[in-house]
């Protein structure tokens, strides 16, 4: 039996699947303002959040002010309306015992003699578990949930990384679209973007069948074509024409015969100079990144303009923030320390703003890393692991959460086994959106009980 | 002649169209297809893929042959005279210099597929200056890349193995018997010789026991190797039982009958935009295994392919080719302007040498036509075109003339009627090069630019 069987039909046979045509650009150019209309309160924030159903809004005359129209939710969509997600992923494998360190356990000290921290170089929590010191100026907002994996792990960064931007735990390899992206189908209503890509490109995790998910490079670098000046407004209605051009190809070709593809592709070029140009409109109207985020934080930088896009309400409820680079095999507690550091300090930031601008309540951080490191130190760092600790903040419980792995329990290679499944620590993220976990995950799934502040 | 190759492929117009893999595009007004694609298309095309253009020289110079021309271009490129970068720029510790170095490379109209197989292996067997950030030892990475870039690949794998770089970058340097570091074990042979499902997890604790034993010494960047912490005792590897250190490792790997498919597969797909079919690969395979592991066997066997000339804009281009492409298009700056052309603007971009994403290397795909690709280039061309000479039309055709420029001789409609508009919206002698620099913009953002 496939997974989330309720999306195999347009999942698994659509063949547009990685072509998020919506909304024609013109109409999105008007929601955002770009076009002169004014863009006020027509994000999602605004707005019921109810899924808009299969339809594909390419037949749909959209009104900003409108709620979504298809098949009603309960009245948990009220509940979770506007609500956000932003993932950071930690890329290259995040050491968890490093991150929550169960520094008193004699058989873990053992096995990392030789990376050893001090506990006075850490954060203490209680008398079994401190923190990367990094960590503690957001400490009390912090919750980290141990042991969460798939059951049957592999050794490779690209195999685990596909799992987890995919959702699929045991590596079938069937999924089209991205556990963040079916996020964004399920949450997709009348607003252009749902789902943001920021500081990696576009990323599979983020692959819709249906919304329109974008990506943006740094901002000082397109803010001369965003101008209002007459020759870049110029400039953008002709590369509008261009992104707005209605395909005229026939669906078919033979063996042998790359224009299906190069339709397939011109076709996905399109769409996506469509939404970085409705992105390039929003840019104009945000302030200078604000100063009170940490410098020489490329992290910070992502989430002081997450911050910024969220305020301007724009309907994007989901963000991803690939980050890092955590694969330590060597010299691992200056990298991993460092790393923790520049964690807390963009985090702590991005919370203090979100209170200051009243979003608080609407953001959930949460973060992924394709695997977690070897208990066992292989001299000044670790290899690849199985399991690890995921940290969130924002709307959730701080403390412990999940189940300690065993360190006399180890798998052949050596690593803790998983606890949490991932589909459990994404059915959980999911129902933070208000969306039935069963439609983005396996349905065997079970939110983690006790997380969620609400 | 090598075997299935079809040197004489384009000898005189018709015969290629005769080719019994050759089929006609699905009628598509879209991109003109009624007929044949033309001389200058498949010249461009031949270009854009064995190269990292095309030049206006290039084009010019093969075009002009007719409809031999696209066979021509290949044949060029193919046994283009190596570029090297002068070493006295890089004599510092400066990564501008280095960038700079490596990019008037690439940008040079001698530059073959020589060069395009040089980027080819340090996107394959990639390090990373965020992890090691020692430009000379860089440097004399690049070198070997070069030095092997259409050699033999067992020598490849055997120099970059040991390369004080890679040792640091996928931290063999320190590894020892005792502490076996498994990073370069695991990479070897996912992402450099055999792909996945072709060792198990012991191969890779192993592996890491016989590459162990190599330190690198920060100043001056030179490796060393320590017997006291290399490989005492047996190891089986991939099958094999012995004392096996380095050399015998990569050997192995070499030898294993996964390697030349998977090597193979990979410079097809980055050469032809599309994986072989399981036949084609076979070949490819097999010939490439039996030349030794010839690279220009191998590279050659899949440039004179028939299909090579028809599997066209099938991928997207990468952010590298894609601002070659465009500082071509574009042209040298006008006289009294300023005429760098800011290779810094690939870390914007993403595809800086040597800031590869992961040990991957950058991967294919269509994050290449994300939306903050799109941006960015589009910010590159508007920040630049201004300084260009405007576009030189024999008559009024600014369009044709931007297309031509562009190299793009496939356009779709939609594209070209964008192009009109950008071309219209304000005519006048008075600021053609501010029409130049929107048409410009317009035509190498355009679907069919962002394509290899």
């Amino acid at each position: 039996m496939k997974p989330y069987a309720r999306f195999s039909n347009e999942s698994f046979s659509n063949t547009s699947a990685k072509t998020p045509l919506t909304l024609t650009r013109r109409q999105l150019m008007q929601m955002l303002g770009i076009a002169g209309a004014g863009a006020a309160g027509t994000g999602l924030l605004a707005a019921c959040s109810g899924g808009s159903g299969s339809e594909a809004a390419s037949t749909t005359t959209a009104k900003p002010q409108q709620p979504a129209a298809g098949k009603a939710r309960t009245s948990d969509a009220l509940k979770t309306a506007g609500r956000i997600l932003v993932m950071v992923e930690l890329q290259g494998g995040n050491d968890g015992f490093a991150t929550l360190v169960p520094y008193t356990d004699s058989r873990f000290r053992k096995m990392r003699e030789r990376i050893w921290v001090d506990p006075k170089d850490l954060a203490i929590v209680d008398e079994k578990y401190a923190i990367a010191k990094g960590l503690a100026p957001i400490k009390d907002r912090l919750a980290f949930v141990e042991g969460v994996g798939v059951s049957k792990p592999d050794g490779s960064h690209f195999a685990m990384s596909d799992r987890w931007w995919h959702g699929d735990p045991d590596g079938r390899g069937d999924l089209q679209t991205g556990f963040l992206g079916r996020c964004c189908d399920a949450l997709k209503g009348d607003e252009p973007i749902t789902g943001l890509s920021l500081g990696g490109g576009s990323s599979p995790a983020m692959v819709t069948a249906r919304a329109i998910t974008a990506s943006l490079p740094q901002l000082d670098m397109v803010r001369e074509l965003a101008k209002d000046e007459p020759s870049e407004q110029r400039l953008r209605a002709a590369m509008d024409a261009m992104a707005n051009a209605k395909s005229q190809q026939k669906k078919s070709a033979s063996n042998g015969d790359s224009s299906l593809e190069r339709e397939r592709l011109t076709t996905i070029a399109r769409s996506n100079l469509g939404s970085g140009l409705e992105l390039l409109g929003t840019l104009n109207k945000l302030g200078e990144r604000p100063k009170s985020y940490p410098e020489n934080n490329s992290l910070a930088d992502s989430l002081a303009l997450s911050s910024q896009l969220l305020n301007l309400d724009v309907g994007v409820r989901v963000i991803h923030v690939p980050w890092g680079s955590f694969d330590t095999h060597t010299g691992e507690v200056g990298t991993h320390s460092d790393q923790m550091r520049q964690v807390g300090e963009a985090l702590d930031a991005f919370h203090k703003d979100l209170e200051r601008l009243g979003l608080s309540d609407r953001v959930l951080v949460a973060t992924t890393s394709e695997f977690g490191r070897r208990p066992e130190s292989n001299g000044s760092g670790t290899d690849h692991g199985a399991a690890s600790t995921m940290l969130l903040s924002g709307a959730v419980k701080p403390g412990r959460h999940g189940i300690a792995p065993s360190f006399s329990r180890l798998d052949s290679d050596g690593n803790v086994k998983s606890t949490v499944s991932m589909s459990d620590y994404y059915a959980t993220l999911a129902t933070w959106l208000g969306v039935p976990p069963e439609e983005v995950v396996a349905k065997s799934a079970t939110p983690i009980s006790g997380l969620l502040s609400v | 002649m090598q075997p299935g190759r079809t040197a004489d492929l384009a000898a005189t117009e018709p015969i290629w169209l005769d080719s019994p893999n050759f089929r006609f595009s699905s009628c598509d007004s879209q991109y003109g297809l009624h007929m044949a694609p033309s001389t200058q298309a498949l010249v461009a095309h031949a270009l854009r893929r064995t190269t990292f253009g095309p030049s206006a020289k290039a084009l010019e110079t093969f075009t002009s042959q007719g409809a031999s021309g696209p066979n021509a271009a290949i044949e060029w490129a193919l046994s283009a005279a190596p570029l090297a970068i002068s070493p006295a720029k890089v004599t510092k510790d400066d990564w501008d210099e280095n960038l700079r170095g490596w990019t008037s490379n690439l940008l040079s109209s001698d530059a073959g597929i020589h060069e395009k197989m040089t980027w080819f292996w340090h996107g394959h067997l990639t390090t990373s200056s965020f992890k090691v950030g020692h430009i000379p030892m860089l440097h004399a990475q690049q070198d070997k890349f070069r030095k092997h870039a259409l050699g033999n690949f067992r020598d490849l794998m055997q120099s970059i193995t040991v390369d004080a770089a890679m040792l640091l970058y996928l931290d063999g340097a320190g590894s020892s018997v005792e502490a076996p570091n498994e990073n370069y074990a695991r990479e070897v042979m996912e992402l450099f010789t055999l792909g996945r499902g072709n060792y198990t997890e012991a191969d890779v604790k192993a592996g890491a026991l016989g590459f162990a034993g190599y330190d690198v010494d920060w100043e001056p960047g030179t490796v060393s190797f320590n017997e006291e912490h290399a490989l005492g005792g047996e190891i089986e590897f991939l099958g094999i039982r012995g004392r096996l250190r380095t050399v015998d490792l990569v050997n192995i790997l070499c030898d294993h009958p996964a390697c030349p498919p998977f090597v193979a597969g990979k410079v097809y797909a980055y050469l032809v935009g599309e994986s072989p079919t399981k036949e084609r690969l076979a070949k490819l395979a097999a010939n490439f295994r039996s030349s030794g592991l010839e690279i220009k066997t191998l590279v050659s066997d899949i440039v004179f392919g028939e299909e090579f000339l028809q599997l066209r804009m099938n991928r997207p281009r990468y952010a590298i080719e894609w601002w070659t492409a465009a500082v071509h298009a574009m042209g040298p700056a006008r006289e009294g302007e300023d005429g760098d052309v800011q290779p810094w603007v690939l870390e914007q971009l993403d595809q800086a040498p040597h800031r590869p994403p992961n040990v991957a290397g950058w991967p294919p795909g269509e994050r290449w036509l994300s939306p903050s690709q799109q941006l960015a280039r589009a910010s590159y061309v508007w920040s630049w075109a201004w300084r260009v000479n405007p576009l030189e039309t024999s008559g009024h055709d600014l369009v044709g003339a931007a297309l031509r420029q562009a190299g793009l001789f496939e356009v779709s409609s939609a594209t070209r009627e964008a192009l009109h508009a950008a071309a219209t919206a304000t005519a006048g002698a008075a600021d053609a090069e501010s029409v130049t620099r929107r048409l410009l913009t317009v035509a190498l953002t355009s679907p069919e630019f962002s394509l290899a």
